[in-house]
């Protein structure tokens, strides 16, 4: 099985559009299983026009601990809050007990490990949920949700992944296509580990340019083979240059491009991959899917 | 007072940036402006703003635990402790840290009976400043590549940010996409959240995600719709569905990309009458 993690650092740059597009065009002949790990912003499925929920199988996740006060054994020492280094217990010290901030508290456990009474407790919390389900006769999707607020979630990630390679094995899957989340950090470094490719979007901006930089510093920060396709490639010539002449210096190749084109657009409005949308985008991503398998 | 805006969206490539930007150049004719950039992971207000190269302001830093071999009683209490996994058992030995997993929180070393875990400095990013013009100044934290955790780089940005706010009328900050604790740490120390959002079903649904988070965090905010299209009823449909006031609306145009990669953003169609309405808002 071919394992292909759609990233880009700059958010917007059409990271979902490109993974909808390529798992939608490789279930044509192929089993295909798409994840999608931008679980803060979770939109592959609705690209992939699986809007409602109903149509899914879930089950929460509970992969973050936070700590949680008993006030009744609370002597008010205020030992806790001097301990936390991540100022997610406010204390009043002129009365009551001290009150754990939910979303600054990491769960690491040191405030329990000072407290005289054992009044604090670590919990695990359902910090998210993980839906799959079946979008046409050969492609399987895969979605991970972070709850607003909460932490971890780069274990989401990994959990997702979990149940797409599941799922993969079980109908004999020959592609897995990622679907990244914005930035460069926790999320970013999950989705890409044990992936055998990295198809960077990258825009030709000034600011499409930096992230894609940065980007391709963190595929070859943790070795990862690598392919660049361009996004609103008639944007600006120069900047699209500029892609190019980075893609050499990384050791690396702009496989494709993609235009800016309202039709672009109104593929995403109407919750289609746009190859299904516009035939003209059918060739583009066959080829593409060609290079990459 | 200074008046802190966070400039905020769900969805990624929305506009963030270039609204931050646009509405900072354009209070920057009258007021004192320090624009913040707390997107550390892909930090791009400086590149929006034309401010060339920022000056190195401080790193930051992470602590990481250093077990001393010599000292280290080989009880394993602090493996025992570590609620990450950060710490490997080796028989005999003392631990081993990974540090990939470590948050620094410090629960070895308060474990550690023997005082031979003491707290090693880990550079994680930068925090840079620059000048635009007298009146607006730039303030941009920017991760290093491979660290894990933005957070620690924010939370440091926004300490810098409130050492120097008093030298302005207003701050705004650029935050990162997204609905995790990398937007909670800039978002909890600004006054309000301006919400950019896209008029698309992608937008909308992740917006709400983050409009569930301002309320969490029980902040005023206000809407401002970017790359409208067209159709009225999406306005309609996005005044119903959230709680804040829409206060701007930047209609689709190739024209704002020009003006994008030229670094003209103040220009963009739409932007005064936001910039009006905010003015109005605050004095209320």
């Amino acid at each position: 099985m071919k394992k292909i993690v759609v990233a880009s650092g700059k958010g917007g740059a059409g990271k979902t559009v490109v993974a909808s597009s390529l798992s939608w065009i490789a279930s044509i002949e192929h089993n295909v299983v798409a994840a999608d790990c931008d679980v803060d912003a979770p939109n592959l499925r609705l690209v992939l026009g699986k809007d409602k929920d109903d149509e899914f199988a879930w089950i929460e996740v509970s992969t973050s601990e936070k700590a949680f006060i008993n006030e009744k054994k609370c002597i008010g020492c205020g030992k806790c809050m001097d301990v936390c280094v991540f100022k997610a217990i406010k204390w009043n010290r002129d009365g009551g007990a001290p009150q754990i901030k939910y979303i600054y508290c990491e769960g690491c456990g040191a405030c329990t490990l000072v407290c005289p009474t054992e009044a604090i407790k670590i919990k695990a919390v359902k910090n998210g949920r993980i839906g799959w389900c079946r979008v046409n006769r050969n492609l399987f999707l895969v979605c991970g949700e972070l709850y607003v607020g909460e932490s971890a979630s780069g274990k989401i990630v990994i959990d997702v992944k979990k149940k797409a390679v599941e799922i993969a094995r079980k109908v004999r899957a020959d592609v897995m296509v990622v679907d990244a989340s914005a930035g460069i950090g926790c999320p970013v470094i999950a989705s890409l580990a044990f992936m055998d490719h990295a198809l960077l979007v990258g825009e030709p901006t000034p600011t499409g340019v930096s992230d894609l930089i940065r980007m391709l510093e963190l595929a070859d920060h943790f070795g990862i083979e690598k392919s660049i396709i361009i996004n609103k490639y008639n944007l600006n010539n120069t900047w699209c240059n500029k892609i190019e002449k980075l893609a050499r210096e990384y050791g690396s190749d702009v496989i494709a491009k993609i235009p800016h084109d309202r039709k672009v657009i109104e593929a995403v409005n109407h919750l289609t991959p746009l190859p299904k949308y516009d035939e003209h985008y059918r060739n583009l991503f066959e080829d593409l899917l060609c290079v990459l398998l | 007072m200074t008046f802190k805006l966070c400039v905020l969206s769900g969805k990624g490539g929305v506009g963030k940036t270039t609204v931050a930007a646009a509405i900072s150049v354009h209070l920057a004719e009258k007021l004192k402006v320090m624009a913040v950039d707390a997107d550390v992971e892909c930090p791009n207000l400086h590149i929006v703003l034309g401010a060339g190269k920022l000056a190195k302001e401080r790193e930051v830093f992470s602590f990481l635990p250093e077990i001393n071999e010599g000292s280290c009683v080989k009880c394993y209490r602090c493996v025992d402790a570590c609620r990450r996994n950060a710490l490997f058992r080796v028989e005999g030995k003392a631990p081993i840290l990974i540090e990939e997993q470590c948050n620094g929180c410090g629960s070895c070393i308060i474990a550690c009976p023997a005082g031979a875990i003491r707290r090693r400095k880990v550079c994680v990013g930068e925090i840079k400043t620059g000048e635009i013009k007298e009146s607006l100044h730039i303030i941009s934290g920017e991760m290093k590549v491979g660290n894990e955790e933005p957070t620690p780089v924010v939370r440091e940005l926004m300490n810098v940010v409130e050492e120097h706010e008093n030298d302005f009328d207003f701050v705004v900050v650029d935050a990162p996409p997204g609905v995790k604790c990398n937007v909670v740490a800039p978002l909890e120390t600004c006054d309000a959240a301006l919400l950019v959002m896209e008029p698309t079903p992608l937008g909308i649904e992740d917006a709400r995600r983050v409009a569930e988070l301002i309320r969490l965090m029980n902040k005023r905010a206000f809407i401002v719709v970017n790359r409208a299209l067209g159709p009225k009823e999406d306005l309609e449909k996005i005044r119903k569905i959230f709680p804040f006031p829409v206060i701007g609306v930047v209609p689709y145009s190739e024209n704002v990309v020009m003006l994008y990669t030229k670094g003209r953003v103040n220009e963009i169609e739409g932007i005064n009458s936001i910039v009006a309405k905010l003015d109005e808002l605050l004095k209320r």
